[in-house]
């Protein structure tokens, strides 16, 4: 096991190194001189003088892979460089913001599980009924709605018209029902389809028969064997969706006046703040890469074959 | 990689229950493809057929419910709802269109000669599939969009920036199974060229995976980009917008309950056709799940 878990985490350095290079290129990318242009966002109006040493200062006289081997050395020690905007280390802009997101983010990924598998299970046991068929269209549904219109759509529901839910804020009780059922929907929705696919995939298997020949029930069959099973694909899937959750937490963050990481990105692409961008797409990517990560631990716990490295194991 | 979906299990049941199955399957496709097809075509059409200019302002006849001058009612600003809808439809198309062939053309050229050719192209292909594919696709969107700012034009490179890897990577896989087919090696050794083997052999065998990665990469361009003209750093006001419809309706989504749910529908719709057209090319090309 520990040697498995070594393993992933080794072959997701170059993961994390192409991610920091990718970062590191977007707060470089600006169309003219970075320095110039950073003085401008910031409102102030730049002689020669100021440029010179302002471009000293962010150490931008250096060449590239100079800058970005500093960029990556200062990322490590949770230095991200300077907000062009507001002039604040970026790193406390996002530090101070990525709790509420991950809080977000992570009870949208369990509502997301749960409806996910939940119903995806039952479509597989109902196979070729019309709650089988009715998942189907709900399936397609759900993955086509866009987050931001259903999070407006549940604030008018039941923030103005019932008055049940608060709308706005941030909060670990009643705030979080809305804006994770928005982030939710469409992570489910492909969730769903893979737990039908999959579970009808292992059921034809021989354990299966097996075990109902053996006199199980169709409950104790589908979770103790089939759903453990069909698992693997269904955990990969997760930490996919991990990242569109994050991606889309920037808009239903806005809506929700969740005081997440998403208000700061957007501050910052309207503001052409380049640091910032570099910032959060590292922080975001590192997030990603960790639940990735965190999947992979999943896998071994799953399926003993990975743990005790088997050969040909982890399908 | 990817699991089948959607395999008739082995409790299918009787063959006429399969076919009635697949007919049902179908018919939704077809449906989706109707939809898609209707909107399309509207969109097309909106010049022509939009009752009003969709950006003609008339504050006296603001907020208005449907009558027989604007069927579908007008805006905070007295805009005529469905001239803008139509109008909104034809920008979610004109991107979509655009964003769409414009990642499946670079996915094609990079993941064919990555496949085809493979040792150092493949090695340096895969190398840039790898290093974008690090980052969640929309969120890569919005980073490309932070550095280009906002436009029509950066809209554009944003959403094929953050796409075409994803679908390279797929037709490179697609490739590097079409190329190891008896007959491509057949064509090689009676001395056909690389190119004329690419074109006449080799891209014919991936187009049903380009056709399903168009579809499906089509309905979530238009869901991207609803969302991104809703923040406001997607398609830019005044020009008719599904997404920006709907922030321009925030305000008044209690009141004015239309004025959100009729583009948003209009989303949905698309969204809704274009994924349904996806699966039923998928199932109607790939002879494992017939």
């Amino acid at each position: 096991m520990t040697r498995y878990l070594l393993e992933r985490t080794l072959a997701a350095v170059p993961t994390l190194l192409a991610l920091t290079l990718v970062a590191f290129l977007l707060t470089t990318a600006a169309r003219g001189d970075p320095a110039l242009e950073a003085l401008q966002q910031a409102g102030d109006v730049p002689t020669p003088e100021t440029l010179a040493l302002y471009r000293r200062q962010l150490g931008l006289d250096q060449p590239l892979p100079v800058r970005y081997a500093r960029w990556v050395a200062g990322a490590a020690r949770g230095d991200l460089g300077r907000s062009y905007l507001s002039r604040r280390p970026v790193g406390a802009i996002i530090g101070e913001r990525i709790r509420a997101t991950l809080i977000l983010g992570g009870s949208a990924l369990a509502l997301s599980t749960v409806l996910g598998i939940g119903l995806g299970t039952l479509f597989a046991m109902r196979h070729d009924t019309w709650i089988d068929h009715l998942g189907r269209l709900v399936t397609i549904v759900f993955a086509s709605i866009p987050g931001f219109w259903l999070a407006i759509a549940l604030i008018v529901l039941f923030g103005e018209k019932l008055r049940l839910l608060p709308v706005a804020g941030f909060g670990l009780d009643r705030h979080l029902i809305l804006p994770s059922l928005a982030l939710a929907l469409g992570p489910a929705s492909s969730l769903m389809r893979l737990t039908r696919a999959r579970m009808l995939e292992v059921m034809g298997q021989d354990y299966v028969r097996t075990a109902r020949a053996k006199g199980l029930g169709e409950r104790a069959v589908a979770g103790r064997h089939v759903l453990r099973n069909a698992a693997i694909p269904i955990a990969s899937l997760l930490g996919l969706r991990f990242g569109h959750i994050l991606a889309g937490a920037v808009i239903v963050e806005s809506i929700f006046a969740w005081p997440g990481m998403g208000g700061v990105v957007l501050t910052a692409i309207s503001g052409r703040d380049l640091p910032v961008i570099g910032g959060y797409v590292l922080v975001a990517g590192v997030l990603f890469i960790g639940a990735n990560l965190l999947v992979d631990v999943c896998y071994a716990l799953l399926d003993p074959r990975i743990r005790l490295g088997a050969p040909g194991a982890g399908r | 990689m990817a699991a089948p979906l959607d395999r008739a299990g082995p409790r299918a049941g009787s063959t006429g229950a399969r076919l009635v199955a697949r007919m049902r399957r179908r018919w939704l496709g077809w449906a989706g493809l109707l939809v898609l097809a209707l909107l399309l075509l509207a969109a097309l059409a909106a010049p022509w057929i939009a009752p009003h200019d969709p950006n003609a302002i008339d504050v006296t006849r603001k907020l208005e419910g449907p009558s027989a001058s604007h069927l579908a009612g007008t805006d905070h600003l007295g805009r005529d709802l469905l001239s803008r809808l139509l109008h909104g439809g034809r920008t979610a198309l004109v991107l979509g269109l655009l964003s769409v062939s414009g990642s499946i053309a670079l996915a094609v050229i990079a993941g064919g000669l990555s496949g085809y050719f493979g040792g150092t192209v493949d090695l340096l292909t895969n190398a840039v599939f790898n290093v974008l594919l690090t980052v969640p696709g929309l969120i890569l969107t919005l980073a490309i969009l932070g550095v280009l700012g906002t436009g029509q034009l950066s809209l554009l490179l944003a959403l094929i920036g953050a796409d075409w890897a994803g679908q390279g990577r797929v037709v490179r896989g697609a490739v590097l199974e079409a190329r190891e087919q008896g007959y491509v090696e057949a064509a090689r050794v009676v001395g056909a060229r690389d190119l004329y083997l690419l074109v006449r052999h080799i891209l014919p065998n991936v187009t049903s995976t380009l056709a399903v990665l168009a579809t499906l990469d089509l309905a979530g361009v238009v869901l991207t980009v609803s969302g991104l003209s809703f923040l406001g750093i997607g398609v830019q006001p005044p020009q008719a917008d599904w997404g920006t419809m709907l922030s321009d309706s925030r305000p008044f989504a209690g009141s004015y309950p239309s004025l959100m749910l009729l583009p948003g529908l209009c989303i949905v719709l698309f969204a809704v056709g274009a994924n349904l057209a996806g699966d039923a090319i998928r199932d109607l090309l790939d002879p494992q799940r017939r």
